[in-house]
């Protein structure tokens, strides 16, 4: 019979043996996975270089070298660059801009009296001069705040300054002071796919119309809108 | 396994359609908007393959223009426009024109409503967005609809 200390000789024997096996198993792993079946396509110093004929690292490497150089010229390069921006800028706001023709504007006497529309379609904010401004913090800062329970809202969307010129979106004319709720109720409706649309968000697929078409649809969002709500659209 | 759109039978089709649409409603009702949106993604393919299934799948979508539901009403309306104007436009016009409250939430009558009226713009060469100019069409399919001033104002 075994006595207990040849027992725990023998489980420690034993335990000793599987702990081998699992290193020599482990240690065939990493050979695995550090094979290179692309080692033929591995690039090399040239010839007459330091270390030539060695294999040299792949690019990946080669940026995690540079990343210390970068993160050190980084900030630098970021601050050289707000100051080149803040020399030029003015200078380039006042170069004529593609979308600064007159032409584009649609001109006060398209502006029909009577129905307020212009040509057939758009409308005009009824007795109030039209003022534009290059964004929306200038219009933000001549209107003031929208008071309480109210907010401004873009007739055409404001995003969409970048294809129109900002003087048209940021303008008294495609600004609306509404009530909150009727707010977001429109945002909603802009939100939402529909066949109406061909299956895309409705403010995706507003925004491939004119300016004027999208200046019309926003106005009858708007007075739909306040007519399902309970709002007098004459009114709002 | 899976089964994909195209071998489900046309009832199965249309009875996840109906089921989805529902949810949808509820979804515009409590105004969550992405949840719509990714319900109204799964009623698309369905709407395709029914449109594509000829005689049984536009039937069964010809079937849904009496269904009770507004929504379902008004997704097959939109396909029935394609092949059948005369009988998807009067679905189309009293959708727009009916007072779907206080059954529907006013988000969801205004989405029925305004996809409707888009519709319609769309179906007869409208692009001044003035629903006024919708009453000459509409009255040819017997749907009066009364002139509204402050959309000409």
């Amino acid at each position: 019979m075994r006595g207990p200390d040849l027992t725990v000789k023998y489980n420690r024997l034993i335990w000793n043996l599987a702990a081998e096996r699992v290193r020599r198993a482990g240690s065939g792993m990493r050979s695995v996975i550090k094979a290179n079946p692309n080692w033929h396509l591995q690039p090399r110093a040239l010839a007459g270089t330091p270390g030539g004929g060695q294999w040299i690292a792949y690019l990946a490497t080669g940026a995690a070298s540079i990343l210390p150089v970068l993160m050190r010229l980084g900030p630098k390069a970021v601050r050289l660059f707000r100051e080149i921006a803040r020399r030029v800028g003015p200078t380039l706001r006042r170069l004529p801009k593609q979308w600064g023709e007159k032409s584009k504007f649609p001109d006060e006497e398209e502006f029909d009296t009577e129905t307020r529309r212009i040509d057939p379609m758009s409308r005009q904010r009824p007795g109030q001069p039209v003022l534009r401004f290059r964004n929306e913090r200038e219009l933000r800062n001549y209107l003031g705040p929208a008071g309480p329970g109210r907010e401004w809202h873009h007739i055409v969307e404001k995003r969409l300054e970048v294809l129109f010129s900002p003087e048209l979106i940021h303008s008294t004319d495609n600004i609306i002071n509404l009530p909150v709720d009727l707010h977001r109720h429109i945002n909603g409706k802009m939100s939402r796919k529909s066949s109406a649309t061909n299956d895309i968000v409705r403010r995706f697929y507003v925004s491939r119309f004119s300016f004027r078409d999208q200046y019309n649809h926003g106005i009858d969002l708007i007075r739909e809108a306040a007519e399902e709500l309970g709002y007098d659209p004459d009114n709002l | 396994m899976t089964r994909t759109i195209s071998d489900k039978p046309t009832d199965a089709l249309v009875a996840a359609l109906v089921e989805y649409e529902e949810q949808r409603r509820l979804a515009i009702r409590r105004e969550d908007t992405p949840a719509a949106n990714r319900l109204y993604d799964k009623t698309v393919p369905i709407l395709k393959e029914l449109v594509l299934r000829e005689p049984e799948g536009r039937d069964a979508l010809e079937a849904l223009l009496q269904h009770a539901s507004a929504f379902v009403r008004l997704s097959a309306a939109a396909k029935v426009l394609g092949w059948a104007p005369n009988k998807a436009i009067p679905v189309l016009g009293r959708l727009y024109t009916e007072d779907l409250k206080p059954a529907y939430s006013p988000a969801e009558s205004g989405d029925v409503r305004l996809t409707a009226k888009e519709l319609l713009y769309r179906h007869f060469g409208i692009r001044s967005f003035n629903p006024n100019h919708l009453i000459e069409p509409l009255k040819a399919y017997g749907i009066d609809w009364p002139y509204r001033p402050h959309f000409d104002r």
